[in-house]
């Protein structure tokens, strides 16, 4: 579960980033997380992973402080970054470790995961190289893995399926669908509101750093008392108000 | 044309050359601006002091009537370094930097790319003339009262001198970056054309001063000066040969021959300005095509490996493995962090397998060893040599700076602050022992060194080691680097790698400087070296897990 109540921020001292945010996402289900592009999704998520600091707010997971115990937190959870070119220069395998050793998976555990996650997402033939020779999705596949390797209970995605062919796509979706219905937490944002609209138990939709809405996707209908596509719904919450 | 001005102004922008334009708003632009003017006051003495030596130069010189010496000097020490920077900087400019992807789609001629990124090579070449050449120039001028023509060349020379020795360093890189196409491994190739470039400007620049001391005999150099008339500036030759015209255009500055060796000097740089354009558009993307290109086997992992690759560590080390990995395997890292480590020896011999002679004055430095008092400044002076070393490899103050825009990956992993900044120093320390050991080694080979000497050499290091790592991780921790387009700018482009050279010089120099002047004896030597540095490195890890942790905290991500 991911908790935040009150959270602001703001880029030096004048634009509102985030306003006033106070967001519940429960267990056991997925929520997506909507808005246009500069609405704040990133720079949410980038709070709610310990990597900025609200200028006022908490931000608990799993019951836990992000700001007291910050290691406990970052236990608690797996980030995907929305660009995930980093660590190029290490093989998949290394970096696949380097995750493992930083969240203290021990070895035959992680050894099978590694063996499994490579196989979902087809990349056992790449562990062997660096991670500069990987393509954009290869690499959204990799950082989906380092991820995944210490089997975190909430899982919080940014823009998870940009480059994903097809199959890797639909073996994520399928993934997260598993994770919530064991009762696990999935926060993610995305642009597509095909995926929002097919896979989210909740969406959440935010515009310049304000939540405008916060439901199932049939609250919103009936809140809207359309039969519109999620599209529409999107694009009139989000118009210059 | 035009489109050459606009690039450059372009690359010009983004480089932030000296670290005062602000990258955000906000108020750490003061404490950068501070650091800057720090960097520069810290200069200023040694700029100081070699105009002054110009200028005492020139009253003797004056005397036999070859003051063009103290010129002919300054241009071909200005030329050289020009030359040896000027290797490490095209290689990062021209094919290292990150923006050849961005600019190798737009209909661009490979000329119009390469000249302004030699352009930009230039200014940062302006930096190491300004501390050098600009000092004597002003020294030279004051001291024979020269007129505003002097002033007004001086200037000129100043922009144009840089051309011809970058034109060479960039002709060596080039030729040996055009083979990248063939390579395999890129980043392996260009680690290892980094290197052959290197030792190819180590070889060239050895055999240029063996050649300006040999040629001539002792007594036919004095026969030369005892001409006068600036004889000695007439025989200046060698690859930087047009210097000799800057020389005489500034000699004869009042009159109609300066203005014609003036012309002659820009007409020679224009001419290789010219010749370096055709030969850059005919082999520049040869080199730089694909440079984003990683080699792949895309081989299956087999059991065994999986196995053995998948061992538990304990966090510090494996983060400490990483960082080593990234060092080693980014040519920028390696070639700027790496790669001296293991090159000191080289350039200890190197000289003296060219010159035998200096091996028997070797010898007499071993007889001095053996006395007591000479054993106790060798110990001192190894002690903060250890430290300069591990300054100069960076590592340490530039280990924030270096994450770059993925510096947000060390805010979500579960690995405490603390962890990260002593994995980090310990990947800095480690290069540090190895830079002392190949250093003590290399002394070793040669020298008569005791061994017990040795070691307390190696025991009394260990203490710098750690000072200078400590020191430069929390300067980066307070000064961090993070906006950077090439990893390049990371490393050698950071004043915190200065910075801590500054420091790693200064504070160091303290204990050497007690030994010599209270005639400490070896033992008394390193227990003042054990006990004032034991201190600071206790204090300096305290520092550095709690306000280190805190400024951690504060980067923003």
């Amino acid at each position: 579960m991911i908790e935040l109540v009150n959270v602001n921020k703001s880029y030096s001292g004048i634009v509102k980033a985030v306003d006033d945010l106070t967001l519940t996402v429960p267990e056991g289900q997925i929520v997506g997380f909507l808005g246009p592009n500069g609405a704040g999704k990133t720079t949410t998520i980038k709070i709610i992973t310990g990597v900025l600091t609200p200028d006022s707010g908490s931000i608990t997971i799993n019951g836990i402080d992000i700001r007291e115990r910050p290691l406990d937190a970052k236990r608690q959870f797996g980030y995907v970054p929305d660009n995930p070119d980093m660590f190029l220069r290490l093989k998949g395998m290394e970096y696949l470790n380097f995750m493992a050793d930083m969240y203290n998976v021990e070895s035959s555990l992680r050894m099978r995961r590694i063996q499994e996650l490579s196989e979902s997402f087809e990349m056992e033939a790449a562990l062997n190289d660096q991670i500069q020779s990987y393509s954009h999705g290869m690499r959204q596949k990799i950082v989906i893995m380092g991820v995944l390797i210490h089997d975190p209970s909430v899982w919080i995605l940014d823009e998870p399926m940009t480059g994903l062919d097809p199959k890797s796509s639909f073996t994520l979706k399928e993934m997260m669908k598993n994770h919530a219905a064991a009762g696990k937490t999935v926060f993610f944002s995305t642009h597509v509101l095909e995926v929002a609209e097919k896979l989210c138990d909740k969406v959440a939709i935010i515009n310049k750093g304000k939540l405008m809405f916060y439901g199932t996707m049939d609250e919103i209908r009936e809140h809207f008392r359309s039969n519109e596509s999620l599209e529409k719904i999107f694009l009139e919450l989000t118009e210059n108000e | 044309m035009n489109r050459y001005i606009i690039l450059t102004r372009i690359m010009l922008k983004n480089l932030n050359l000296l670290n005062l334009r602000p990258v955000k708003s906000g108020k750490s632009n003061i404490k950068r601006i501070l650091i800057t003017l720090l960097i520069f006051a810290a200069f200023l003495p040694m700029m100081l002091g070699i105009g002054n030596l110009a200028m005492s130069g020139y009253h003797v010189l004056s005397e036999i009537r070859q003051e063009g010496m103290i010129l002919g000097i300054g241009f071909s020490l200005s030329s050289l370094a020009v030359f040896f920077f000027g290797i490490f900087y095209v290689m990062s400019f021209f094919y290292y930097s990150r923006d050849i992807e961005s600019l190798l789609p737009l209909p661009l001629k490979p000329s119009e790319i390469l000249l302004a990124k030699f352009t930009v090579t230039l200014f940062y070449e302006y930096l190491t003339e300004a501390i050098f050449l600009a000092p004597i120039l002003t020294g030279f001028g004051i001291a024979s009262k020269a007129g505003p023509v002097y002033y007004l060349y001086s200037i000129l020379l100043f922009i144009a001198l840089p051309i011809l020795p970058l034109i060479y360093a960039s002709v060596i890189s080039m030729s040996v970056m055009g083979f990248t196409g063939l390579a395999k491994n890129k980043d392996r190739f260009r680690i290892v054309g980094g290197i052959a470039a290197m030792i190819l400007a180590v070889a060239i620049n050895t055999y240029i001063t063996k050649l300006g001391s040999s040629s001539m005999s002792a007594r036919e150099l004095q026969e030369l000066l005892e001409q006068g008339n600036n004889s000695y500036v007439k025989t200046m030759s060698g690859i930087f040969f047009s210097n000799r015209f800057a020389v005489m255009a500034l000699l004869n500055s009042e009159a109609l021959k300066g203005f014609v060796n003036l012309i002659l000097f820009v007409l020679i740089c224009i001419l290789f300005i010219m010749l370096f354009i055709s030969l850059g558009e005919s082999i520049y993307f040869k080199g730089v095509a694909g440079m984003s290109e990683a080699s792949a086997k895309r081989r299956m992992f087999s059991e065994m490996e999986l196995e053995r690759s998948s061992k538990q560590k304990p966090t510090l080390s494996a983060y400490t493995i990483k960082e080593l990995k990234l060092l080693f395997r980014t040519p920028a890292y390696f070639m700027n962090c790496i790669l001296m480590n293991f090159l000191y020896p080289v350039f200890i011999m190197l000289p003296l397998l060219i010159q035998p002679d200096e091996m028997k004055e070797l010898q007499t430095l071993g007889t001095y060893i053996e006395d007591g008092r000479g054993s106790a400044v060798v110990l001192a002076a190894a002690f903060g040599i250890s430290a300069f070393i591990t300054s100069t490899n960076g590592i340490a103050a530039s280990a924030i700076s270096r994450e770059g825009s993925n510096i947000f990956t060390c805010k979500y992993l579960p690995v405490s602050y603390k962890t990260q900044i002593m994995a980090k120093a310990l990947s800095g320390i480690s290069m540090g022992v190895v830079g002392t050991l190949s250093m003590l080694l290399a002394a070793a080979a040669f020298l008569p060194v005791p061994a017990y000497l040795l070691l307390l050499s190696a025991a009394a290091g260990s203490f710098g080691i750690v000072f200078s790592s400590f020191a430069g991780i929390l300067i980066d921790l307070s000064f961090p680097k993070l906006i950077w387009d090439n990893e390049q700018k990371a490393v050698k482009q950071n004043f915190n790698v200065v910075l801590n050279m500054l420091i790693s010089i200064l504070i160091p120099g303290i204990p050497i400087f007690i030994s010599i002047a209270l005639r400490f004896t070896v033992w008394m030597t390193f227990l003042a070296i054990a006990l004032i540095f034991g201190i600071l490195d206790l204090l300096l890890y305290s520092i550095l897990s709690t306000a280190g942790v805190r400024l951690f905290e504060r980067i923003d991500a």
